[in-house]
């Protein structure tokens, strides 16, 4: 996640950044930073939900029910 | 223009409104510039949810022309807080709370169209049983699209100084003095160790934010922005930023070790008989004074605080060990009956004083008093001998802050006093009951004295 945030980073600083209207002055840098964040956190989100679902193809090629673990315990408890 | 009212210092920087005093009562005129998300708030309930939640202060909207102030077009009137504090003073958990309490908030206004328009930590107030915001003109209504503003003050007045207190040192809270709109983030990415900012939230919020925040001025400076284009970011993705916050801030944690609280037991001086006297005596002396706000002094654990507070004061616990005053505020904060106890860390020989515009904006302690009742248990062998205060300039101060006073005198045979002497080579100010009693009786009358067993005496004194 740091190397993609990195990454961005160095593309998006080319761009400038005009803060919203505002009594406080918000920063150009503090502003432009969170349009940075939302794609990575977007991001992250995104691989988070792709390599579970890639983890459950896998497991399932393998005649494996990824939900077993979480039967088991609830069995258990 | 307000003529019988009084401004208040505090509150001018904002233009969507300001605070003045009428007599006892606290008003806050919204200006024309906040009558919008003003009413838009109002009339979308988001008011009400925040007061019924305890995370904003309530206020009620006076009747137009009740008071006539020049350049307002809404008046409210609040409740009065027991003491304004600021957060150089406060425990490391209550800065930790006040900046939870700014995102819980975002998280629930943010899906309805609101935000916080600021995240300004002087805006978060204890009043001893909850901390609320109390600036109702905080809350606004956020243009579509628009990354947080107030996220570089979020970061400089929580993330920073509670990143530097957990992982560099407590201490770092007295940078607030000079720092009083936040810490500066290069200055914080500086000063933070390496396992610090190698984890992800710090790394995002503080060194990366600071990276963005340099590169950016230096481009306003050198006029490399021309025509700047407007930084956008979804609701979504706002959310998802409060959350990110949220999980650092709640990992971030100061552990305290404190020679003195944790051995506090041992050092003690007291017999139990002499522990009986002292709190029967401080409880008679409360029940004649019958104070509504007490100052507790060196109050350690808190043990004498919490006597007062049980009856029936809001009591105000000051004392220099960070360690004393982070466990007292999560004894009552977490445990089962909340007591009405502030607690403020403060060295007494260096108290806050009046900082920013004009000197006037944050109050000295002494400008927040005086109290009706100052406990000074086991304190004025400190200020005399470890903080080098001569006695007239002790009894002096306390004539400026309290009207009735509960202070213990310490002789110089003490064994306390014997160990802050065993390197002093008797160089120090004159020390004497003969001197202590002359000293606070240039302000101050006798009214009782006990005596205990191990050959303290504890004196309650009244206004001359």
């Amino acid at each position: 996640m740091f190397l993609l945030g990195m990454v961005l980073f160095a593309v998006l600083i080319l761009f400038g950044a005009e803060p919203a209207q505002a009594y406080l002055d918000p920063g150009s840098g503090s502003m432009l930073i969170q349009s940075v964040m939302a794609i990575v956190l977007v991001a992250a989100a995104f691989i988070g939900t792709m390599r579970e679902r890639i983890k459950s193809f896998l497991l399932k090629l393998i005649g494996r029910n990824p939900h077993d673990k979480e039967q088991e315990k609830n069995i258990d408890s | 223009m307000i003529s019988s009212l009084h401004a208040d210092n505090g509150s001018f920087r904002d233009p969507a409104g300001f605070v003045f005093f009428k007599g006892d009562r606290v008003l806050r005129a919204v200006s024309k510039a906040g009558v919008p998300g003003y009413e838009a708030a109002r009339d979308s309930s988001i008011y009400d949810l925040l007061i019924r939640d305890g995370l904003l202060l309530p206020h009620r909207e006076l009747e137009s022309g009740a008071v006539v102030v020049d350049g307002a077009d809404y008046i409210l009137e609040q409740p009065r807080l027991p003491m304004v504090s600021y957060p150089w003073e406060w425990p490391f958990s209550m800065l930790k709370d006040a900046a939870l309490l700014h995102l819980y908030i975002m998280e629930k206004i943010v899906p309805e169209g609101f935000w916080l328009r600021d995240a300004n930590a002087y805006n978060a107030q204890f009043d001893g049983k909850t901390l609320r915001i109390i600036d109702t003109l905080s809350i606004g209504v956020r243009p579509p699209d628009t990354p947080w503003v107030g996220y570089g003050q979020f970061c400089s007045n929580f993330l920073a100084p509670l990143c530097l207190a957990a992982y560099s040192d407590i201490k770092t809270m007295g940078l607030w003095r000079t720092f009083i709109n936040g810490f500066p983030l290069d200055l914080t990415r500086r000063l933070l160790p390496i396992r610090a900012l190698l984890k992800p939230g710090i790394f995002m919020h503080i060194a990366m934010h600071s990276y963005f925040q340099q590169r950016s001025e230096q481009r306003e400076n050198l006029e490399l922005s021309p025509a700047p284009k407007a930084a956008t970011m979804s609701e979504r993705a706002l959310v998802s930023l409060i959350r990110s916050l949220r999980h650092t801030v709640e990992k971030i944690t100061w552990q305290s070790k404190s020679p003195i609280w944790t051995d506090y037991a041992a050092l003690r001086t007291y017999e139990k008989d002499d522990l009986r006297r002292k709190s029967g005596f401080v409880e008679e002396i409360i029940g004649f004074v019958n104070p509504g706000l007490v100052w507790d002094l060196g109050s350690n654990t808190g043990e004498y605080s919490l006597l007062a507070a049980a009856k029936g004061a809001f009591v105000v616990s000051v004392d220099s060990d960070p360690a004393c005053t982070e466990s007292l505020y999560k004894k009552i904060t977490r445990g089962p009956s909340a007591k009405r106890i502030l607690p403020l860390h403060m060295d007494l020989s260096n108290p806050s004083s009046p900082l920013g515009w004009a000197g006037k904006e944050r109050k000295s302690l002494a400008e927040r008093g005086p109290a009706d009742l100052t406990l000074a248990l086991a304190l004025i062998h400190h200020l005399v001998f470890s903080c080098l205060v001569p006695l007239p300039k002790v009894a002096e101060w306390f004539s400026e802050i309290t009207r009735h006073l509960v202070i213990e005198f310490v002789p110089i045979e003490d064994p306390m006093v014997r160990v802050l002497l065993k390197d002093r080579n008797n160089e120090f100010h004159p020390y004497s009951e003969e001197l202590f009693k002359s000293s606070f009786q240039e302000y101050f009358t006798i009214a009782r004295e006990q005596r205990l067993n191990n050959g303290r005496t504890l004196f309650h004194l009244e206004p001359r």
